[in-house]
């Protein structure tokens, strides 16, 4: 039983290290949109001490108390922050744990697997979860951290979240499934987005990140409460340029002829790619002898302007316009009918198209000038006289013999 | 009527469009040209066909339709039959910058602006008259022209105008 014990603790041990710490986590952080820059999102908001401190946005419907210091603004939440808050949720609820607590109630720095420095992942218990005293836990690596408790999120007095070397406080979510409890002195760090739930943060609490319950109440009810709404760069944009290359006059130029650039970035025809929202013009090294026609989600000279966690697509498509290529000469003459048969339809992404283009000949398309015209008329008159000239001379040869 | 006409093409010339009726109609008042549009294909031997009549032209039903982007083309005879002249006898006197006006089964009037006038041997590559690849609509006439071959019955030249619609 001890040596089953000792080797469980050391299976465990080496799974949560090499599974979590060991290896990149598939964790990401989704788009907080337009709740990016709240640092409480509410529907009621309490605050009975004049030394709160709030530096981010404020939204609330209903105020109770005192009116926080910092540096904060925009005090009626917009609804598109509480659409943005709802997608983060789901966006964050929706990646798969990369590891589950065995105990349903856990105390992150007091655990059975506990280490205590936590890689990037998906943390997940079935019940309730809390930060504790046992010298508080330390978020190292860069990457996305995702707690997920089963009920509610609580630190205890005096607790401490810390940053380690990669990590972000702009990366670090809490999604309890109840309420949010902040006791007296804790230091914590990460945007709390409870399941429709409460947030209640009490005496000399130190947070950097958001209380984000857009519909519910945050409570600060006590003294020297200081929450900062971390600053980050904004979600990038995903963008994919794709080439298409038409030779239906006879060019032979492949995609890779033509490489493609986002603003000074080079990318590869197809290929998703990240960007920092903005404004970008898609150019690529032309050929002189192809045309060069934009669409998609670029304008028609290219240019196009990247909103935060946007997926986008931009096509440009190349028409060969070197001289037609005449098919051989089949039949004695210099030109074939005209029938363009396209030889792989539809388009596809960066592919080249084939078309083989005939030219018919020149018509002939003439009567004879006038005066060396004959028309019917005249043909039946002289027709008429040479019958009648003829009918008389072998009457009149008849007469003579 | 005149005014109707005129009307007509000041709201229907103006940019090329994806896809145009069929060609009923053309009018060239420079040259007196007022004649109905039938249609042609090919000819067994591969050259565009022309129509029956000396009085009428023909849109080339294998190409783009007049205002389509592309070169569309109207064949019209030149030289006398039956006492009658052809459609295109004067198609030589279109200067740069003549108007061409074609008018479509659906009451549409495109107009074309001439360009250029050229000639051809009836044997030469006509690729240039035929195709374009500058995504604009563009309309050529094609007739007779030169010195009449009796024994094959036909002239030593062809004409062809080239011009864009306006």
């Amino acid at each position: 039983m001890k040596k089953f014990n000792s080797i469980s603790a050391i299976t465990l041990a080496v799974f949560f290290v090499f599974g979590l710490t060991g290896t990149a986590s598939a964790a990401t952080t989704p788009n907080l949109g337009a709740a990016t820059t709240y640092a409480v999102l509410s529907d009621t908001f309490n605050n009975t001490s004049i030394t709160t401190t709030i530096n981010g946005d404020i939204g609330f419907t209903t105020f109770a108390g005192l009116s926080p210091v910092g540096i904060n603004a925009n005090f009626t939440p917009a609804a598109a922050a509480g659409v943005a808050q709802a997608a983060a949720l789901v966006n964050l609820d929706g990646q798969g744990c990369d590891f589950t607590f065995v105990a349903p109630a856990v105390v992150l720095d007091a655990t059975v697997e506990h280490v205590s420095t936590y890689g990037p992942g998906v943390y997940c218990s079935t019940g309730a979860m809390s930060v504790g005293t046992a010298g508080g836990i330390t978020l190292s690596g860069a990457g996305t951290y995702i707690f997920r408790s089963g009920g509610a999120l609580n630190t205890v007095a005096g607790s401490t979240v810390n940053l380690g070397p990669g990590a972000s406080a702009c990366d670090i979510f809490w999604t309890p499934n109840g309420a949010a409890t902040f006791n007296a002195n804790s230091t914590f760090i990460g945007t709390v987005i409870p399941t429709s739930q409460d947030i209640t943060v009490l005496d000399t609490t130190s947070w950097i990140g958001r209380a984000l319950t857009f519909g519910h109440i945050v409570t600060i009810p006590d003294a020297n409460v200081v929450i900062t709404a971390p600053s980050c760069a904004p979600a990038p944009a995903t963008f994919t340029v794709t080439k298409v290359v038409i030779n239906d006059n006879g060019g032979t130029k492949v995609v890779a002829d033509f490489p493609l650039f986002v603003g000074a970035t080079a990318v590869v025809s197809g290929v998703a790619n990240s960007f920092v929202a903005g404004a970008y013009a898609v150019t690529e090294t032309p050929d002189a002898t192809y045309t060069q026609t934009f669409s998609g989600d670029c304008d028609a000279g290219g240019n196009i302007n990247l909103v935060s966690g946007s997926n986008v697509v931009c096509t440009i498509t190349n028409d060969d316009i070197a001289a037609p290529v005449v098919s051989p000469n089949t039949s004695g003459s210099s030109h074939q009918p005209r029938v363009s048969i396209p030889t792989v339809t539809p388009p596809t992404q960066g592919q080249v198209l084939g078309v083989q283009t005939f030219v018919p000949g020149l018509p002939n398309a003439g009567f004879p000038p006038r005066g060396q015209n004959t028309s019917n008329n005249t043909v039946i008159l002289f027709g008429f006289l040479a019958l009648v000239s003829a009918s008389l001379a072998i009457v009149s040869r008849k007469q003579t013999n | 009527m005149v005014v109707t006409f005129f009307l007509a093409i000041s709201l229907g010339g103006n940019s090329e469009r994806i896809t145009s009726g069929l060609p009923i109609h053309i009018k060239i008042p420079e040259i007196n040209v007022d004649a109905s549009v039938g249609q042609v294909g090919l000819t067994k031997e591969g050259n565009v066909d022309v129509p029956s009549e000396p009085a009428n032209a023909a849109w080339y039903n294998l190409g783009p339709h007049p205002g389509e982007i592309g070169t569309s083309v109207i064949v019209g005879h030149f030289g006398w039959k039956n006492n009658t002249p052809s459609v295109f006898d004067n198609l030589s006197e279109l200067k740069k910058g003549d108007k061409i006006y074609v008018e479509d089964d659906q009451g549409i009037t495109t107009t074309f602006v001439v360009r250029e006038i050229k000639t051809y041997d009836p044997k030469a590559d006509a690729s240039d008259v035929f195709i374009s690849n500058d995504n604009k609509a563009h309309l050529n006439l094609i007739t007779c022209e030169g010195i009449w071959n009796p024994k094959n019955k036909s002239y030593s030249e062809r004409l062809v105008v080239f011009s864009d619609q306006e």
